[in-house]
């Protein structure tokens, strides 16, 4: 479960999101809303990565008080992600596995998963939008985490790579994984089976479903 | 991991840095002879106290390197960093250690340095406050790492860090070189270059803050042309040449000409590395061209104000002084750089035929 209480975020004196109070229960959710209304803000908070003022707490876990306990129990995709142009994939998600004290055989299966073991020792220079999109998907599910925070998944990839996203999501979530996804697009409500639907407007989170 | 690290964070350091870093070492390993080192290094290590110097030194590089680190780290691509946190403690602490380290060589090899010249000239205490003092700067620098890795900062506060710290860092190097500016001592001229480049990465800071701030891309690149003219200047000073050889030779128009432009391109080097970082694009060549062209005509120009007027050294730095705040005045409104160049040019030939430039009154 994800907790907010009295949160705030503002960018200088506009202010992007307010959520005097929420709780997120345990599930796969779609937060809606249009491009600049706050989604990537929000799921960022949820990861710790930016400030904030308020209270976020992951599984009763205070991102500000104990950030390094919450931040494990999280993993997210960025929507237009973006790396050192020198690096590779395989140097990036080595990395990434070795900090997350992840398995290098269930490494290997999600690079297969997504195809990123075919250009894994390519420079990222050379990327397209959809091949560091495939690699950021392959960091979010680089990890034994209770939450996957997913920005706009499905923009940039194949319909191909779509259907085996769509396909891993629904076999996490069966293991007991919680997903936020946001979209601008409408998605599948049948296919992903949502918990709840949010929608973000005018700074508020609301729940639509 | 480390190894992952030195390529995704270190070596980006020293690429970064690589036009300072050329110039600290033409200093260190050209300029500088050996016994001069040891001298230098027999009176740091003579007192405690006189350890203060090398350690303030040291220590804008140690800022430097955090400075750079927490930008790094903020910068959306670098994001993955941040997934240091996951790695339980005892190992996380050595390896952003070890990092700090890494971006440390130069200051852990001076410190050695340092540390065996105390050793032999028997200065025990002296050793044991280089060795403490390097332990509680690692520890204090990974310290600092590490909270900025939990806890991501405000954008604008990120900003004013970003800009106030190579400020504060400059501050007591402006103090000290406005003291020793003039004077002949090869430190003057090593702080003087310090001081032109951080106030470069002072001034490109605070223009990022400015909407539009392209159109004050080429007057940073003039100030800094002009900046080390009047370093070029000192360093005719410093290296106790004869200018007036120069008169008596059949091509002495042309090789004081190509000497200065030499000097000119290899002064501003780290500057041009710095401003093609941060304007790439934003600056063709023709800007840098026009730029060298300026700064050395305000060169032959300074040479000769000065004997022209037949005024005091203090004076003349005044003059022109505030002859350059007048010259910025006139970029920021857009004035055309080529008209200055044909303003100096204009003045230094005149001044030439002339027979003004008398190098010798560069003495007195």
């Amino acid at each position: 479960m994800i907790d907010f209480l009295d949160y705030h975020k503002a960018y200088g004196r506009y202010e992007v999101l307010s959520i005097p109070k929420l709780k997120i229960p345990n599930g796969i959710h779609w937060i809606k809303g249009v491009n600049g209304s706050g989604k990537s803000t929000l799921l960022k908070s949820i990861a710790g990565i930016i400030p904030f003022n308020g209270e976020i707490q992951i599984n009763g876990e205070s991102i500000k008080s104990d950030p390094v306990k919450s931040r494990r129990m999280v993993t997210y995709s960025e929507a237009e992600p973006a790396y050192p142009v020198f690096l590779t994939a395989a140097d990036i998600l080595d990395f990434v596995a070795q900090t997350r004290n992840y398995n290098k055989v269930k490494l290997d299966e999600i690079m297969d998963y997504f195809g990123v073991n075919q250009f894994q020792n390519q420079a990222i220079g050379g990327f397209s939008a959809g091949m560091l999109k495939k690699l950021s998907l392959c960091m979010a599910f680089c990890g034994e985490v209770s939450w996957i925070l997913l920005d706009e998944p499905f923009a940039f990839i194949d319909s191909e790579t779509e259907k085996k996203l769509m396909h891993l999501i629904k076999k996490k979530v069966e293991e007991g994984i919680n997903f936020i996804i946001t979209s601008h697009h409408e998605l599948e409500q049948d296919a992903f089976g949502f918990s709840k639907i949010y929608s973000i407007r005018e700074t508020q989170l609301q729940v639509e479903k | 991991m480390i190894r992952f690290l030195l390529k995704s964070w270190v070596y980006p350091f020293y690429r970064t840095y690589a036009g300072f870093l050329f110039v600290v070492f033409l200093f260190a390993a050209g300029l500088l002879k050996g016994e001069e080192h040891v001298a230098i290094a027999k009176f740091f290590t003579s007192d405690v106290k006189n350890l203060a110097y090398p350690y303030f030194g040291l220590l804008l590089y140690e800022f430097l390197t955090l400075h750079f680190s927490i930008r790094w780290i903020s910068d959306q691509k670098n994001m993955f960093l941040w997934d240091l946190v996951y790695i339980p403690g005892r190992p996380r602490t050595i390896i952003l250690g070890l990092i700090i380290l890494y971006l440390h060589i130069p200051v852990i090899a001076y410190s050695l340095f340092l540390l065996g010249m105390a050793l032999v000239s028997g200065q025990i205490m002296v050793s044991i406050v280089i060795i403490l003092g390097s332990i509680f700067k690692l520890a204090i620098f990974t310290f600092i790492l590490f909270r900025f890795l939990l806890f991501p900062v405000e954008k604008k506060y990120n900003q004013i860090f970003r800009i106030a710290l190579p400020g504060f860092l400059n501050f007591p190097v402006i103090v000290f070189s406005i003291r020793h500016f003039f004077s002949k001592s090869f430190l003057s001229f090593f702080l003087s270059k310090t001081l032109s480049i951080g106030t470069l990465m002072v001034f490109i800071l605070l223009i990022q803050t400015i909407d539009n701030y392209e159109r004050f891309a080429s007057v940073a690149i003039t100030l800094i042309f002009i900046s080390n003219a009047f370093l070029s200047y000192e360093l005719f000073k410093f290296q106790n040449i004869d200018l007036n050889v120069f008169r008596n030779l059949p091509l002495k128009p042309l090789i004081i000409l190509f000497q200065s432009l030499m000097i000119m391109i290899i002064l501003n080097l780290p500057e041009i590395l710095i401003i093609y970082r941060n304007f790439s694009g934003l600056i063709s060549i023709w800007d840098l061209i026009m730029d060298v062209l300026n700064g050395l005509m305000v060169l032959l120009f300074l040479f000769a104000y000065l004997v022209f007027y037949h005024i005091g050294l203090q004076q003349y730095i005044t003059r022109i002084f505030w002859g350059s705040i007048l010259l910025v005045l006139f970029l920021l409104f857009d004035f055309p750089s080529y008209l200055l160049f044909i303003a100096f040019s204009s003045a230094s030939a005149y001044l030439y035929m002339r027979g003004y430039y008398n190098f010798e009154t560069v003495y007195y």
